[in-house]
C-alpha cells in the first residue's frame, strides 16, 4: 500500500512535469504567431508534478503503518 | 516573558527561552526589515524611478541592478547548505552531523530570500506569480529559476528540513511548553520503531542522491540566464554556469561556516560543535574558494585579451575603468581569504576566528564578482555604438536590500527559538518533564 | 501573406529627427524613452570632419531574441512580422530589453501621468479651468485598442507602470492601412514602409532597385529594417550628444 502509494506520486508527479513542460510550449509548431503554451496554464502541471513527487517522500515516511 | 520560560525547562539549546541577547537581536533585525519594507512601499507606490536602475542604450543605466545581483547571489548561496547536508548523510561523516540542521536552514533561507528578491525586481510581482503559473515558457531560461529553483529546490530542501527534523521533534514533543502542538504536529506520529527508522533512512538516502544533481542543474539556470544572451558581450558563454556553480558553493559555504560560528556563539552552553566541524568547512571552503580563484584568473586572462571593440570596451571598464575597484576588490579578497584558509590547511592548526574572517572576504569577493557579472555589460557592453552608462545603487535599493538580509536572519533566528538548530544526538532524551 | 519591413535610406536621412519627435507625439511614449531614435555620430578629426545619422527603430526581427527569452510570452511575432508586447501579459522583467543587442526597449519606470514633462502643473486649477482638465499631449484611444488575430494590447499606448514598450511599427495606424508615424512624417522620405511579401510595392521596388545592410546582420537576428547608403557602425564612433529627457 505505502509502497504503491509511493511510486504512484512519483510516477504521476514525473508524468505531469513532463506533460507540463511539452504543454507549456508550442513544441513543433511553426507559426510565429505562437507564443502561448498549447495548455494554458500547463506550467502549473510542471509545478504539481515536483509537488507530487516530493510529497511521494513526505507519504512515504508518515503514513502509517497498516496495523496500527 | 523570562519568567514563563524559565517554566519550561526540558527544550534543549535554549529552545522557547528568549534570552537577552536573542530579543535584541530580533528587534535590531526587525527595525532594519521595517526599514526594507518601507523602502520598497516608496518603490512600489512610486515605480521603480526611485531606484538607481534605467534603462540600458539610450539612457546609460542598467536595467538590472543590485537586486538581480542580489538573487544571484542568494541562490548561490543555498548551493553549499543541502550539498553538504546531503554528503553528510550518504558519506556518513559524522563529524558534519551537527552542522545538517543549519546548513538546511541556510539553504531554505537563502532561497525564500532569493526568490523574494525576484518578485522585487518584476515591475509587476504578483502578475508575475500568475501569469508565471499560467504562461512560463520553457524557451526562456526563466522556466528553470521558476520550476527548478522555485519548485523543485525550494519544496525538496523543505522536505528535507522536515524530515530530518522529525525525530527529535518526536523527542521533544513530550516535553510541555507552547511549542508542544508545534513539535507534535512536526513529528506527526513518529515513535521511533525499526521500521519508521529504516524507512526514514531510504527516505534521506534518496532525496540526498536525488537533490545534488537537481541542485547543481536548477542552479545552473540561473548562470544560463546570462550565458544565453547573444546580445550582451560578456555573457555570451557556456562557462557561466559552471562560473555560477562554483561561485555559488564558495559563497554558499562561507555562509554556512559563519553562520555555523554565529550558532556555536549563541548556544554557548547547550552547543556541541566542536572544531572539528570549522576543520571539515575550512577544507571544503578551500577547495571551493580555490576553484573560484580559477575562474577569476581564467577571466581576467581574458580580458587581457579582448580585441573586439564591444569586448575591449567592457574589458577596459572592468580592468582599468569605473568597475576596476570592484574588481581588483574582489580579486584581492578571494586571494585573502584563499591564503588564510591554506595558511591553516598547511599549519594544520584551524581556528575559528581566522575561519570567520577567510569566508567574510570570500563571501563579499563572491558578491562584488555577482555584480560585475550582472552590472557592467549592461553599462559599457552595448552592440550599437551608444555612450557608455554608469549604475550605482541608492539607498532604495540598499535599503530593500538589508531588509532581504534581515529576512533571513529572522527566518533563522526565528527558527532557532522554536526547535533545536542542532540535531539531537541518539543517546540524548528530554526527559526533565517526563 | 503580408510581411511588412522597413527600409532607412540614410542618403536621405538628415538627422532631423523628426521621425522621434512623431513617435513620441503618435505613441504618447514616456520621457527619455525613445522607440524611434536617431544617433548622431560624428567621426574624423577636426577640420576632417564628418557627421552620419542612424534611425534606429525596433528591428522587428525574424530571429528575435526578446521573443525568445521573454518568460510569458508577453513579447510575440505576429504573421505579419511585427513584433509586439502584450502590456496586459508583461511582467516587467526586463529580460528582453537585455536580449536585445539594439537596445531598442524601454521600460515603464514611473507612472506616465506623474507629469510626464512635468514642465508646466497640468493639474493646477487656474490651468484646469482653460484645459478643461485636458492633460497633453493627447492620449490617442487607439492605443488601447486589441488588434491582430490573436487581439491582444499591443499598441502600447496605454503605458502602464512597470511594462516594457518598444516600437510597433506603429500597429495602430498599420492596421487601418497607414504607414506608421515616422514613415509618414519624414520629410526627405528616408523611411519606407510596407508589405515585402507584395512585389508591387513601393518597398519591394526600394528594395529590388537597391544594395541593403542590415544591423548588426552577425547577430543572427533576422532583422526586418534594411539600410541603404551609409555604412554599419562601429564601436568607434561617438555620439555628438546623448538625449537629455531622462526619468
Amino acid at each position: 500500500m505505502r509502497r504503491n502509494i509511493t511510486v504512484g506520486l512519483v510516477v504521476v508527479g514525473f508524468a505531469l512535469m513532463v506533460l507540463g513542460f511539452l504543454a507549456a510550449a508550442p513544441w513543433g509548431s511553426s507559426s510565429v504567431a505562437d507564443s502561448n503554451p498549447v495548455i494554458v496554464g500547463a506550467p502549473m502541471l510542471f509545478l504539481l508534478g515536483v509537488v507530487s513527487v516530493v510529497a511521494a517522500a513526505v507519504v512515504y515516511e508518515l503514513l502509517p503503518d497498516k496495523h496500527q | 516573558m523570562a519568567v514563563e520560560a524559565r517554566v519550561q525547562p526540558g527544550l534543549p539549546q535554549g529552545v522557547g527561552r528568549l534570552t537577552a541577547g536573542w530579543k535584541a537581536f530580533i528587534v535590531v533585525a526587525l527595525a532594519v526589515l521595517a526599514f526594507g519594507l518601507f523602502a520598497y512601499w516608496y518603490e512600489a507606490s512610486n515605480g521603480m524611478v526611485v531606484t538607481s536602475m534605467r534603462n540600458t542604450g539610450t539612457m546609460g543605466g542598467a536595467t538590472w541592478g543590485l537586486y538581480i545581483v542580489m538573487v544571484e547571489y542568494f541562490i548561490g548561496v543555498s548551493l553549499a547548505g543541502i550539498v553538504i547536508a546531503a554528503i553528510s548523510r550518504v558519506f556518513r561523516i559524522a563529524e558534519l552531523r551537527p552542522i545538517t540542521r543549519i546548513a538546511e536552514l541556510l539553504t531554505v533561507a537563502s532561497l525564500m530570500v532569493g526568490l523574494v528578491a525576484v518578485l522585487i525586481d518584476l515591475g509587476h510581482p504578483i502578475r508575475g506569480v500568475i501569469n508565471m503559473l499560467l504562461y512560463a515558457r520553457p524557451q526562456s531560461a526563466f522556466f528553470g529559476t521558476f520550476t527548478l529553483v522555485a519548485g523543485g529546490v525550494l519544496l525538496t530542501s523543505l522536505a528535507y528540513l522536515y524530515l530530518g527534523g522529525r525525530r527529535d521533534a518526536a523527542k521533544i514533543a513530550d516535553t510541555p511548553s507552547r511549542l508542544q502542538w508545534f513539535h507534535r504536529l512536526w513529528a506527526a506520529g513518529y515513535t521511533g520503531t525499526a521500521d519508521e527508522q529504516e524507512r526514514h533512512q531510504r527516505v534521506m538516502f534518496w532525496l540526498s542522491v536525488g537533490i545534488v544533481p537537481l541542485i547543481v542543474i536548477a542552479l545552473s539556470t540561473e548562470g544560463l540566464v546570462f550565458g544565453v544572451q547573444v546580445g550582451r558581450p560578456g555573457w555570451f558563454g557556456s562557462l557561466q554556469g559552471p562560473d555560477f556553480l562554483v561561485l555559488a558553493a564558495a559563497s554558499g559555504l562561507a555562509n554556512l561556516l559563519v553562520l555555523t560560528a554565529i550558532v556555536r556563539r549563541a548556544l554557548g552552553d547547550w552547543n556541541r560543535i566542536g572544531v572539528g566541524v570549522f576543520k571539515w568547512l575550512g577544507r571544503f571552503l578551500l577547495a571551493a574558494a580555490a576553484a573560484a580563484l580559477y575562474f577569476m584568473v581564467v577571466e581576467l586572462f581574458t580580458l587581457l585579451y579582448a580585441t573586439p571593440a564591444d569586448e575591449r570596451q567592457l574589458a577596459d571598464a572592468l580592468l582599468r575603468g569605473s568597475y576596476a575597484w570592484i574588481f581588483w576588490l574582489s580579486l584581492a579578497l578571494m586571494v585573502l581569504g584563499l591564503g588564510l584558509l591554506i595558511w591553516q590547511a598547511a599549519t594544520a592548526k584551524w581556528r575559528v576566528g581566522m575561519l570567520v574572517v577567510a569566508s567574510v572576504a570570500i563571501s563579499t569577493a563572491a558578491l562584488a564578482e555577482r555584480y560585475l557579472t550582472v552590472i557592467p555589460s549592461q553599462t559599457h557592453a552595448t552592440l550599437l555604438p551608444y555612450e557608455t552608462g554608469s549604475y550605482f545603487p541608492n539607498w532604495v535599493e540598499f535599503g530593500v536590500v538589508a531588509g532581504l538580509f534581515a529576512l533571513g536572519a529572522l527566518l533563522i533566528g526565528l527558527f532557532m527559538k522554536v526547535f533545536p538548530i542542532i540535531p539531537m544526538r541518539d543517546e540524548e532524551e528530554v526527559t526533565t518533564n517526563a | 501573406m503580408t510581411k511588412y519591413a522597413m527600409v532607412v535610406d540614410l542618403e536621405r536621412c538628415q538627422g532631423c529627427r523628426g521621425c522621434m519627435e512623431a513617435c513620441k507625439i503618435e505613441n504618447n511614449t514616456m520621457r527619455g524613452n525613445f522607440w524611434m531614435y536617431v544617433f548622431r555620430f560624428e567621426s574624423g578629426t577636426f577640420p576632417e570632419t564628418e557627421m552620419s545619422f542612424l534611425p534606429r527603430a525596433c528591428q522587428h526581427c525574424d530571429n528575435a531574441p526578446c521573443v525568445k527569452v521573454c518568460p510569458v510570452g508577453a513579447r510575440f511575432k505576429r504573421e505579419d512580422g511585427l513584433v509586439l508586447t502584450d502590456t496586459d501579459r508583461c511582467i516587467g522583467c526586463r529580460y528582453c530589453e537585455l536580449a536585445c543587442p539594439y537596445g531598442v526597449n524601454y521600460f515603464n519606470w514611473e507612472k506616465p501621468d506623474k507629469g510626464q514633462y512635468d514642465i508646466i502643473d497640468w493639474l493646477d486649477d487656474d490651468l484646469q479651468a482653460v484645459t478643461g482638465g485636458a492633460i497633453p499631449p493627447y492620449r490617442n484611444p487607439d492605443l488601447d485598442g486589441l488588434y491582430g488575430d490573436e487581439q491582444r494590447k499591443t499598441a502600447g499606448g496605454a503605458h502602464d507602470k512597470g511594462v516594457i514598450e518598444k516600437c510597433t511599427f506603429c500597429v495602430h495606424r498599420v492596421e487601418k492601412g497607414l504607414d506608421p508615424a515616422c514613415v509618414s512624417t519624414c520629410p526627405t522620405d528616408a523611411l519606407v514602409f510596407g508589405d515585402t511579401d507584395d512585389a508591387a510595392t513601393p518597398i519591394s521596388v526600394y528594395l529590388a532597385e537597391n544594395s541593403t545592410w542590415q544591423l548588426l546582420e552577425g547577430a543572427g537576428t533576422k532583422p526586418n529594417v534594411y539600410y541603404v547608403g551609409g555604412k554599419p557602425p562601429t564601436n568607434e564612433l561617438k555620439e555628438i550628444e546623448r538625449p537629455k529627457a531622462m526619468v
